[in-house]
């Protein structure tokens, strides 16, 4: 039942860690920790690491899903699912979905320039940049977005180091008393940290350009864990360094970090981390931009080309009319709550169907038997 | 065909971004503001900066002045009066008057945290004359010379405690601690020197601790590197703290609720008469446990004084924050702090006495 | 394949009549009764000595005596003698200098002597002038196919060592050779590199260097994706560890492939170092690139936009240096890096001992006059002057060409956007790398697709213990290169 893309098109199976992995961190690192610390303050970092372990079991169901999939992806799945009609309209959705998840990267990390390097600089300006980098990556088709994930997960990996010097102002009293918290505080940081692994359900795109994807199912909970890790560790630095009353006032803990860095050559080692987020959002982005040009030659007639292009001007032309911080708010939102029913609501939901179709598939060839 | 088309869009996007490019700051065409003394003159709030000058001084510092209800507007005004573009993000030192700092520091709190401009290490201290004066003493003098660099030299190896912009803020926004600053002071040759430290109650300046209650309150901070005075048989004595170290444990269980010191401090002490020390291993002793006092008793009335003005500025309530369960800010000022029984352990190590005889 | 072959012979009298055009085509008939035998040759292509001292007698007082060539087959002695009758296969070898015997009584058949000579026009020796190595060998190849081959079997001295030949060229006929060690290299590798050069249809063969750019699997790029080089010893280690090489007539420029990115930042003198030592040099060298592709850049984006990352104390040497030049930062490293390009080009046009003295008289003149015209500032000459210094480190030239010429839209892509156009440039560097293919295998290699068998000779390059594998994406058919424990250098070993 498993299927696999023609053999030169596909990437190693190792490269699924980085893949997950690179997919779901974002632009959420900057800033997810003053959002996941007003529930369970200084206790969140379990809400965190529970979210993260909870992600198994997202990516278990991901893999029995494609596992029935014809043709190895969501989107040939919803057909062979629901028929024409429904099908086509539940890719639509996730479409939109994807649309949104690029938009939001892009006019948040947009937002990260304009506050603390360029204030004179518009959007869409950013957005074009952006767009054109992320359309030459796409062009050169799946091998290149991997690569790109590959690189960039080890370039802003070297960052990490750096956190060492923030942790010299550490206080790590921070964290106690520990476990004070009551389960309600506990779980709306678990709710605010669900976002946090958004991204993993383009897996649902891209795994039939996995080699022996059926026996790959390990890389990915690599992946997943690597995220939490990450996470785990950007917030045990936050709180070490912040106390509550200071990270509530923060607007990207992330950043505020690592302005204390100073080297002899360089002061403000925080324009560092700012430019290192473009690496960091280019490899999810491109990704996304991809899994919608599947979609779209999966739907329409469209080329790969026109339906990449056409992908990226309405990203543009979304993020270039999106002035006001309300309706940014907003989208940002929405997106997490998308994502987040996708993950927890949707997937398990999908795997029921599979489940179902296939006793009734099964009981039908038994029948005729 | 498809490779002159995207040649064709990025040179479009070339001429698009090449066309709408003017935020730039090119820095030898700006005026880099370094540091910055506010003081109140009614409901005015006057602002002088220094920057070094490079057209006309080969880089010393040269002043300028400006007045505007809020520091924006100051700013606003030194663009009038400049050639250049004044830009700020360089500034390291931020001088208070005293008696900004104890109207309240919120609102120029504020504007600081949002303004993305200005790094974490950025000095905040409050003057004890004018800030203007302050900052016209760095009239000509070289760009080594600023407030920051001063506190930054005696945070490292004197007796300043360890403070900047993300400490200030740190205890600002903390539940349990009391933000504090160095303060500053002009002497009689027009040169700048630190003449205390100062003690925030939230926004307010409270209290400002004298040079030795300076060093002391360092020296419960936890890392102490300092000259301390004190007697012995009647004759004064320099203790040399080489390393200490500081260690605070809370009682939340006792009533009144206490919190303990313990101060371990090893040192050398240069002006005794002949290595007396090495000889008499007995009287090293003695010598010990009459530092160990004094420092215990200057300890306690420093705390006893912090505590009656209602200042928290070690972070006690951090401390019982982190031990208790379920601590509250409140009615730990409320009803805990001002009753608390502080108790100090000194532990005094003494190596050498210097190497002459 | 001959699709633009400019002109068909159809019989040999109208080669002959066509060669004869030129005025280095020499034809001396011997005449006796009805017999004739006629020597045809160019003589610019041909030994003269040969011809007077050994086939001239020879040809001698036989035109009666003929009947048949093995008459005349059995008394020249000549290593390459042969019978042709099609005039197209005359053509071609007559260009090359072979002797065209005619005889009167055999219209239909040539006889043809290979008394060519090599070696006219051409160096007997190279000097690894262009890819210089303190130690190891010094000798490069030349000019002339059949020494280069003669250089590369005395290094690689097994029968396995393959020599498969073509011809290219519509109008220049160029030999080209294939070199391979059979039971190594991948055939499919050889197959590919064949099948490629096959589909050439190019007028002149000038260079090898040429046929690399024909033959590259992208051809929108400035970076160079097979490797060409002089040196003999740096031919012989691809080829031993199973790529191919392509020799080209005419060129001392051997190529091979497929390459990798690494391969160019890789000088045979790391392995004639000691490891940490030839490590070390690497390092230095694929730092240099960094730091000749981002300094100037990152001078531009800090002194134009992030000012404030200047420490305070470099505040004050930027200033006073930078304080009276009257362009935008960007200006002026466009104007210093122009002036870096153009010593480099009118120094390598020039002959070698002028072009040295320009170098440092326009280096110290410009340098120093620009600073005092307060036309560009101190700092930046510094930098400007040490990035072209690190470019020049890059052993193989195409790739230190390429990697000045990447300078530039890195450094406007600083001058529109800042850190965060170097962020763009370098991401879109990478992507370009991560597209790139060389014969099919990727350029980026052993990085992205990530092999760890390779990393020990890539960044670093380990001690010959750690290097007993060939290289994996290359899918040699032997894997081994020697036995670890033979190649031990430490007491270890003795057992």
């Amino acid at each position: 039942m498993n299927y696999q893309a023609p053999l030169a098109k596909t990437v190693s199976p190792y490269l699924l860690w980085f893949m997950i992995h690179k997919s779901q961190t974002g632009v959420a690192v900057l800033d997810f920790q003053s959002r996941i610390a007003q529930g369970a303050e200084q206790d969140s970092w379990v809400s965190v690491l529970l979210t993260g372990l909870s992600m198994h079991l997202v990516v278990l169901l991901m893999f029995y899903v494609l596992k029935h999939a014809n043709r190895g992806d969501l989107v040939s799945l919803h057909v062979q699912l629901f028929g024409r009609g429904l099908g086509t309209l539940l890719n639509g959705v996730f479409l939109l979905y994807l649309l949104l998840l690029v938009c939001y990267q892009l006019i948040t990390y947009s937002q990260v320039i304009q506050a603390l390097v360029f204030p004179d600089m518009g959007t869409w300006r950013i957005g074009l940049v952006f767009l054109l980098l992320f359309v030459y990556i796409t062009s050169g088709g799946f091998r290149v977005i991997t690569g790109t994930a590959f690189w960039f997960v080890l370039i802003p990996s070297l960052l990490i180091v750096t956190l060492f010097i923030p942790l010299q102002y550490a206080d790590w009293r921070n964290f106690l008393p520990m476990f004070n918290h009551s389960l309600p505080e506990y779980a709306y940081s678990a709710a605010q940290s669900l976002p946090l692994y958004i991204g993993v359900e383009l897996l649902l795109m891209y795994y039939p350009f996995i080699r022996n994807n059926d026996k790959a199912q390990k890389w990915a909970h690599i992946g997943v864990m690597h995220t939490y890790l990450l996470y785990f560790v950007f917030v045990v630095a936050t709180f070490a360094y912040y106390n509550m009353g200071q990270l509530r006032h923060s607007v990207w803990p992330t950043l505020g970090m690592s302005k204390i860095i100073q080297f002899t050559f360089l002061d403000r080692f925080d324009y560092f981390y700012i430019f290192n987020w473009v690496f960091v959002i280019t490899p999810p982005c491109c990704l996304i931009l991809w899994s919608c040009t599947r979609i779209l030659r999966f739907t329409t007639r469209m080329s790969g080309r026109v339906s990449l292009w056409a992908t990226a001007a309405v990203v543009f032309v979304i993020v270039a009319v999106f002035h006001d911080m309300l309706a940014i708010d907003r989208l940002g939102a929405v997106v997490r709550y998308a994502g987040t029913s996708l993950l927890f609501g949707y997937i398990p939901l999908l795997a029921v169907c599979v489940f179902i179709a296939n006793r009734f598939r099964k009981s039908v060839r038994d029948s005729e038997a | 065909m498809r490779i002159k088309s995207l040649r064709a869009a990025l040179l479009l996007a070339g001429t698009v971004l090449i066309a709408g490019c003017g935020s730039d700051s090119v820095i030898n065409r700006i005026r880099v503001l370094v540091a910055v003394g506010f003081d109140r003159e009614g409901e005015m709030c006057t602002g002088v900066v220094a920057y070094p000058n490079y057209i006309h001084r080969k880089g010393s510092l040269a002043i300028m002045k400006g007045s505007g209800r809020e520091p924006k507007l100051i700013m606003e005004q030194f663009q009038r009066q400049s050639p250049r573009k004044i830009r700020y993000n360089k500034v390291d030192s931020i001088i208070l008057s005293r008696q900004i700092a104890s109207e309240g520091v919120t609102v120029a709190v504020n504007s600081i945290e949002r303004d993305p401009a200005l790094g974490s290490n950025v000095l905040l201290a409050v003057s004890s004359c004018s800030a203007e004066s302050i900052i016209r003493s760095l009239d000509r003098q070289e760009l080594e010379n600023t407030p920051f660099n001063l506190v930054r030299q005696n945070v490292s190896d004197g007796a300043v405690p360890l403070s900047n912009l993300y400490f200030f803020l740190h205890d600002f926004y903390s539940e349990g601690k009391d933000p504090s600053m160095p303060s500053l002071a002009l002497d009689k040759q027009n040169q700048i020197f630190i003449d205390g430290y100062a003690l925030f109650k939230k926004d307010r300046l409270k209290l400002v601790l004298n040079l030795e209650e300076m060093a002391l309150f360092k020296m419960l901070q936890g890392k102490p590197k300092i000259e301390q005075l004190f007697t012995y048989k009647g004759e004064h004595y320099v203790l040399t703290v080489r390393h200490g170290r500081t260690r605070s444990v809370p009682h939340p269980g006792t009533s009144p609720k206490s919190m303990r010191y313990d101060v371990r401090l090893t040192g050398s002490i240069r002006n005794y008469k002949g290595n007396l020390l090495a000889r008499l291993p007995d009287e090293s002793r003695a010598f010990a446990e009459a530092i160990e006092s004094q420092i215990k008793n200057k300890l306690l009335a420093l705390l006893k004084k912090m505590q009656a003005g209602k200042l928290d500025s070690l972070g006690v309530g951090e401390r019982f924050r982190s031990v208790e369960r379920d601590w509250q800010a409140a009615a730990f000022y409320r009803e805990d702090y001002p009753t608390m029984d502080f108790q100090v352990n000194v532990v005094v190590n003494i190596t050498n006495s210097g190497a002459g005889e | 394949m001959a699709a633009s072959e400019p002109l068909t012979i159809e019989s040999l009298g109208e080669l002959m009549a066509l060669v004869g055009k030129s005025a280095d085509f020499t034809r001396i008939t011997l005449e006796a009764g009805a017999n004739r035998i006629t020597l045809s040759v160019y003589s610019s292509m041909a030994d003269n000595r040969q011809i007077y001292e050994h086939l001239m007698p020879g040809l001698q007082g036989m035109q009666e005596k003929i009947r048949d060539w093995s008459a005349l087959l059995g008394r020249l002695p000549f290593k390459d003698m042969s019978v042709e009758t099609e005039p197209k296969k005359i053509a071609a070898k007559l260009q090359r200098g072979f002797a065209v015997i005619e005889l009167a009584i055999l219209p239909a058949e040539t006889l043809l002597i290979d008394i060519s000579n090599e070696s006219l026009g051409h160096r007997s020796n190279n000097d690894t002038e262009n890819e210089f190595a303190v130690i190891g060998p010094k000798a490069g190849f030349v000019e002339n196919l059949e020494i280069n081959m003669h250089l590369l079997r005395q290094q690689i001295a097994v029968p396995q060592l393959i020599f498969e030949d073509m011809t290219l060229g519509s109008l220049s006929k160029t030999k080209i050779v294939v070199a391979y060690i059979e039971g190594l290299t991948n055939p499919e590798l050889v197959q590919k590199m064949k099948d490629r050069l096959r589909g050439i249809d190019f007028d002149v063969v000038y260079d090898s260097a040429m046929l690399e750019q024909v033959i590259a699997d992208e051809s929108n790029t400035p970076f160079p994706l097979f490797l060409t080089t002089e040196r003999i010893d740096r031919i012989s280690y691809v080829i031993s560890s199973g790529q191919v090489a392509v020799m080209c007539d005419g060129s001392p420029y051997v190529l091979s492939g497929p390459s990798t990115f690494m391969d160019f930042f890789i000088s045979p003198e790391d392995y004639y170092l000691p490891w940490i030592t030839g490590s070390f040099f690497r390092i230095i060298r694929i730092m240099s690139v960094f730091f000749s592709l981002f300094a100037s850049p990152l001078y531009i984006a800090v002194l134009t936009y992030h000012f404030e990352a200047i420490p305070t104390r470099l505040l004050h040497p930027i200033m006073l240096s930078g304080l009276h030049v009257p362009f935008s930062p960007v200006m002026e490293v466009l104007f210093l890096e122009t002036t870096i390009e153009l010593l480099r080009e009118a120094g390598a046009r020039l002959p070698a001992k002028i072009g040295q003295t320009l170098g440092i008289v326009g280096g110290i003149v410009i340098g120093e006059a620009s600073v005092q015209a307060a036309l560009t500032s101190n700092i930046l000459l510094i930098i400007v002057a040490l990035s072209a210094l690190a470019s020049f480190t890059t052993p193989i030239f195409k790739m230190a060409n390429t990697i000045r010429v990447l300078r530039f839209p890195l450094i406007l892509l600083s001058a529109l956007l800042g850190g965060f156009g170097i962020a763009v440039g370098f991401t879109l560097l990478l992507a370009h790398l991560l597209r790139l293919k060389s014969l099919d295998s990727p350029y980026m290699i052993p990085f992205y697709p990530f092999r760890r068998g390779n990393l020990a000779d890539s960044l670093i390059r380990s001690s010959y213990q750690h290097t007993t594998n060939r290289t994996l994406y290359l899918n040699p058919l032997r894997k081994k290169r020697y036995h670890p424990n033979m190649a031990k250098d430490d007491i270890d070993h003795e057992d």
